[in-house]
């Protein structure tokens, strides 16, 4: 089975995030960057199939320069080669934007399995997937908990609202978006580090793919949360104030 | 300009979508309707007969009967080429 996973890198959690003077995004220079964490269990979900069922890995990267050391971790980590989509600014690109590019890309691998996670933790849309399987006329499902190889195709568990799941059957290739958790992380090991250096990344652009990225969507501006206190005096008899208050709890902050 | 909710019969959050298109329609000057996909709907269909929509879109085919998120993404995509809302809601479930 051939598997393109998507990768995306992102700030880490731990970085201090400061907006920037446009306001429309955070500081770069304060960051520290690292796999998206639901991206990081597609990857595992791959590396596992294939070790079931053999084939290859092939990690998909869209990112500037930074990245590069995301794609060698995928690497040492144990897929086999990398594409890596050389993206400036991918802040710039919308969700349409980036699923084109993927997309592009994708479609010189011809994979029998696309998998990525179901979202990435800075923008957090949780379209790129779906957007990239409808460019490119595939099956897909979101938020999978578990993957089965069977005759035709695959067999998957989806995790639906209130504890509640879903089972599917679908036929290859297919696009799946993979939840954290669906599987244990694996550290690289040292010789997969040394194995890293010496596996192909292939790079490609944006001009090359022939996808322009011309955004429909703007990004307007984002701020910390405001956090604003307010002491409200609830009037009448004690009645008629513990009325109020349950009114509040029920439709105000919706505790009750 | 119109808008277009799609709902997901009784879902809680689906009464919240219709509400919010139909504040838009109210701030807009644009018409509201309201869409519900999938199979045996006749209840769903009930339920939504005394909300103030201009349309009530009901697409009904057996494919649609279980969730299946390319099924109804072709449902939902050829219903919104046809009637061309300027604006689509959905619930976020």
């Amino acid at each position: 089975m051939k598997i393109l996973v998507a990768i995306k890198q992102v700030p880490s959690r731990d970085s201090q995030l400061r907006i920037d003077a446009a306001g429309k995004w955070i500081h770069d220079s304060d960051l520290g960057y690292e796999i998206n964490e639901p991206d990081a269990y597609a990857l595992e979900e791959g590396l596992q199939l294939r070790e079931k069922h053999g084939g290859e890995v092939i990690a998909l990267c869209a990112g500037p320069a930074r990245a590069a050391p995301t794609i060698r971790e995928a690497l040492a980590k144990g897929a086999d080669r990398a594409v890596h989509v050389e993206l400036e600014h991918p802040a710039d690109l919308d969700t349409l934007g980036q699923a084109r590019l993927l997309a592009a890309a994708a479609r010189t691998e011809n994979a029998d399995l696309l998998l990525m996670g179901l979202q990435s933790d800075d923008l957090g849309y949780g379209q790129t997937g779906v957007v990239m399987a409808e460019l490119m006329g595939l099956p897909h499902a979101t938020i999978i908990m578990q993957v089965e190889k069977q005759d035709g195709g695959i067999r998957v568990k989806r995790e639906l609202e209130d504890g509640w799941f879903q089972f599917l059957e679908m036929p290859l290739p297919a696009v799946l978006t993979i939840q954290s958790g669906i599987n244990k992380l694996r550290y690289a090991t040292l010789m997969g580090i040394k194995k890293a250096k010496t596996k192909e990344i292939r790079r490609v652009t944006s001009a090359e793919l022939n996808v322009s990225a011309e955004p429909n969507v703007a990004l307007e501006k984002i701020y910390a949360p405001q956090r604003s206190k307010h002491t409200a005096m609830l009037e009448g008899s004690a009645k008629e104030q513990a009325a109020k208050l349950v009114e509040k709890l029920k439709f105000e902050v919706r505790v009750l | 300009m119109s808008v277009l909710a799609i709902l997901e019969p009784s879902h809680r959050m689906s009464a919240e979508t219709l509400v919010a298109a139909q504040q838009l329609g109210a701030e807009l000057g644009a018409p509201v309707s309201a869409a519900v996909l999938g199979s045996g709907l006749d209840s769903a269909v009930a339920a939504l007969s005394d909300k103030k929509l201009d349309r009530l879109y009901v697409v009904e085919h057996e494919g649609l009967a279980a969730y299946t998120a390319d099924g109804f993404t072709a449902a939902a995509a050829d219903l919104i080429r046809q009637t061309g809302p300027s604006l689509v809601l959905f619930p976020h479930t």
